[in-house]
């Protein structure tokens, strides 16, 4: 804003809300990206965004869910299944208020594990094992930030590499541990897409009437994960996938 | 003779032959250039809209390619896998396998015959996007004759990116039915090939369904807002008889992104769905301006050369003309020795031996007229002389007849003293008014020289004493009698004074007297 910049390209969800909130009173305009819009006041609708902002948006609760399917498909006798995120989220509650009649209809119990940090995690995972049974019958990664954090993934890794446990929803490989699979924004198609926002913007488009771009998202399998672990991934699973880690 | 002015044009001859020549050199470039530039333009225009034909209908190909290769790709699935008698897990991941093959497919449904789904694959979360109650009776109706299904464009709630299903029949070897493979279709995967379309440099493509909504174009933005075009010519054209394959409208119109534009369509029928090809009006008028440009740029050359030739053709032809001019205003000066030289055309050539034969016969002429004019001159001068001589010499005589005439009027009245006291006038012959005058001036001079106190008027010789002549001796006698003189008339003849009588005189006032002797006597 100091500088006085033509426009802000911002990700993800959070930096977004607040250059909205910073550019607000000004014509500087905001391309998000990244950005979830579902149940935050960051934009009035996808064909409209309005004010001076607009971007590549991440279907998370869409995301989330299909997560949660693609791990109870994997994992079709997981009864509990862990849901951690960072604690005060915005995006998380929308996320988890689509999850948590999809989990009621299969017959699967959330666990929903907020934390601020690795260690809190850590602390809340260990909290609720019970002799050999670790509380969860499966890990799953919904779109936010904890659970993506190379520390915090391997807290999780190490956990469900010690019970047994499937972990996926991202695409995650730190130091050795891998997530199942991971099914993502088309990260190469949001930048693409953002650009394209960016050109049209500069160029004089007003931010606020052009509509929120919904990028491509694709699966990611990570076969060799599986097998490691000796989990069985559905051959359904794997003839779907963008792309299969060997 | 007569002679007429008629009215003159103030612009030399030259420059009239001038303008003629390039006027006429202009006006056949003009008429030539002009059917040739029609005709050229008539067959680019014919070549334009027929290579906006064969681009549109590539692109309508392109787009026709990516519904039939969806549908392709559902009827080889339902055909290979034998999907209608497959066990429900091969047919959930025989569809989770075509969602890996192919991006565009948002979900599939397998339904057997009855209508009930048997199995369902989908992109994101089952529980979003199942297909619509809406469409099953078009689709199992359409299916169950062994057809295909599309259904209109819908939009994601969601993502506002536009949708088809699309469902084949699943029939055994047979070709009994069994079943119908469903997929609900995104659409954005169409716009990367319609964005590519090669459509020249400036032009574009873009879809739309049968009531004008974009369904592809570059500008993504446009899509996603659910833009409708319904406005732009040819959509309206479409809109209007989509049973019409093909249509190209050459002349420019305002297209999708506001500039002015040739385009053309296509339907596509099935899906019903048009291509809209659009190219810059400049842009496809290019070969057309261009040539138009070269024909206005030889135009022009043409005719400054004509121009330039036209002067010096005006020039060569009118220069002897102008020499000729020069000359006989010259000669018109009185330079009447000069000569036109005889050069140039035919024509003007012999114009000058003719101007320079008349001039010289002029010449002769006008040398005689003035030596006859000198003689006449000179002949005119002594006749002049002798005029004026007779004139002074009639001049002189009329002065002696006046003097004669003086003379005469003076001894018409003679005034003779015939005493110390008395004058007399003896008049003899008839009076008038001029000798009545010379009377009265005559007596009175007479009675003023002489003094004397009577003056005797006697007008025995006078032959007529009308009313004039009585009036006339009354005023002589007044005007003495004034002078202190009487004037006594004398010598009335009988006939006279039956004539006064008879008239009614009235001479009571004047003293008469029979004759001289009586009246001298009287008056001593």
């Amino acid at each position: 804003m100091a500088n006085d910049v033509d426009l802000i390209f911002v990700f993800p969800t959070e930096p977004s809300l607040e250059a909205r909130a910073a550019t607000a009173g000004t014509n500087i305009p905001v391309v998000f990206a990244f950005s979830q819009v579902e149940g935050v006041d960051l934009i009035n609708s996808i064909r409209e965004p309005g004010g001076n902002i607009t971007g590549v948006r991440i279907p998370g609760p869409e995301v989330a869910v299909k997560r949660f399917e693609i791990m109870h498909e994997i994992a079709p006798t997981a009864q509990r299944m862990l849901v951690p995120y960072l604690a005060g989220y915005p995006i998380v509650p929308p996320q988890l208020e689509a999850l948590r009649p999809v989990a009621a209809a299969t017959g699967v119990t959330l666990v929903e594990m907020p934390a601020a940090s690795p260690a809190e995690l850590e602390a809340a995972l260990n909290a609720q094992v019970t002799g050999s049974d670790p509380g969860v019958d499966a890990i799953v990664q919904i779109v936010e930030p904890v659970a993506v954090t190379a520390e915090t993934f391997v807290v999780l890794s190490e956990f469900a590499s010690q019970y047994g446990l499937p972990i996926g929803g991202a695409t995650m490989s730190v130091d050795g541990h891998e997530s199942l699979f991971g099914l993502n924004v088309d990260n190469g198609d949001t930048g693409r897409q953002a650009a394209l926002l960016v050109d049209k913007i500069l160029k004089g488009t007003p931010a606020g009437t052009v509509p929120v771009v919904s990028p491509q998202v694709v699966l990611q399998v990570n076969y060799r994960a599986a097998q490691n672990s000796g989990v069985t991934l559905p051959k359904g699973l794997l003839s779907q996938a963008n792309e299969i880690i060997r | 003779m007569k002679s007429s002015v008629r009215k003159t044009s103030s612009q030399s001859l030259a420059a009239t032959l001038a303008l003629a020549l390039i006027s006429l050199s202009v006006l056949a470039l003009l008429v030539t250039s002009s059917l040739q530039l029609f005709s050229n333009i008539q067959t680019q225009q014919g070549a334009i809209a027929s290579n906006q034909r064969l681009v549109a209908q590539s692109a309508a190909k392109t787009v026709s390619g990516f519904v039939s290769e969806r549908f392709n790709a559902l009827a080889t699935a339902s055909r290979l896998a034998d999907m209608a008698t497959a066990s429900p897990d091969t047919q959930s991941r025989l569809l989770q396998s075509m969602l890996g093959l192919e991006q565009s497919f948002k979900q599939l449904v397998l339904f057997d015959d009855q209508g009930q789904m048997l199995t369902y694959a989908s992109r994101l979360s089952l529980t979003y996007g199942k297909i619509g109650e809406e469409h099953l009776s078009d689709i199992f109706q359409q299916t169950r004759q062994n057809g295909y299904y599309i259904s209109p464009v819908s939009i994601d709630s969601i993502t506002s990116e536009p949708e088809v299903i699309l469902a084949v029949p699943v029939n055994d070897i047979f070709g009994d039915y069994h079943g119908t493979l469903a997929a609900t279709v995104n659409l954005k995967f169409m716009w990367d090939l319609v964005a590519r379309l090669d459509v020249g440099e400036g032009g574009h493509a873009y879809v739309v369904d049968r009531n004008g909504n974009l369904l592809a174009f570059r500008d993504t933005e446009r899509v996603l807002q659910g833009d409708n075009v319904a406005d732009i010519h040819t959509v309206r054209e479409f809109i209007a008889s989509p049973t019409t394959s093909a249509a190209t409208h050459m002349s420019s119109y305002a297209g999708i992104t506001g500039n002015n534009v040739v385009g053309s369509y296509v339907a596509l029928g099935k899906p019903d769905w048009a291509v809209v090809i659009e190219v810059p009006w400049a842009e496809a008028y290019s070969g057309i301006i261009h040539d138009t440009v070269i024909s206005i740029v030889v135009l022009a050359i043409t005719a400054i050369f004509a121009g330039v030739m036209g002067v010096v053709i005006a020039r060569r032809l009118t220069s002897p003309l102008v020499n000729l001019m020069e000359i006989a205003s010259r000669i018109a000066g009185g330079e009447r020795d000069l000569l036109v030289p005889v050069a140039g055309p035919r024509e003007i050539a012999a114009l000058a031996q003719t101007f320079n034969s008349m001039t010289s016969q002029l010449r002769s002429v006008l040398e005689g007229l003035e030596q006859r004019i000198a003689q006449r001159t000179v002949d005119l001068e002594v006749a002049l002389a002798e005029v004026q001589a007779r004139s002074q010499e009639q001049a002189r005589l009329l002065e002696e007849n006046a003097q004669q005439r003086q003379a005469i009027r003076e001894l018409s009245v003679p005034v003779l003293p015939v005493t110390d006291d008395a004058l007399v006038m003896p008049l003899i012959g008839a009076i008038d008014s001029e000798r009545l005058s010379s009377i009265q001036e005559r007596a009175l001079q007479a009675i003023e020289h002489t003094s004397a106190h009577h003056l005797l008027l006697d007008i025995t010789g006078v032959p007529v004493v009308d009313s004039q002549v009585a009036q006339g001796l009354l005023s002589v006698a007044q005007m003495a009698r004034l002078l202190g003189a009487e004037a006594i008339l004398i010598g009335i003849r009988p006939e006279v004074a039956q004539t006064i009588v008879g008239l009614g005189l009235d001479l009571k006032s004047l003293r008469t007297a029979a004759d001289l002797q009586t009246i001298l006597h009287d008056i001593h």
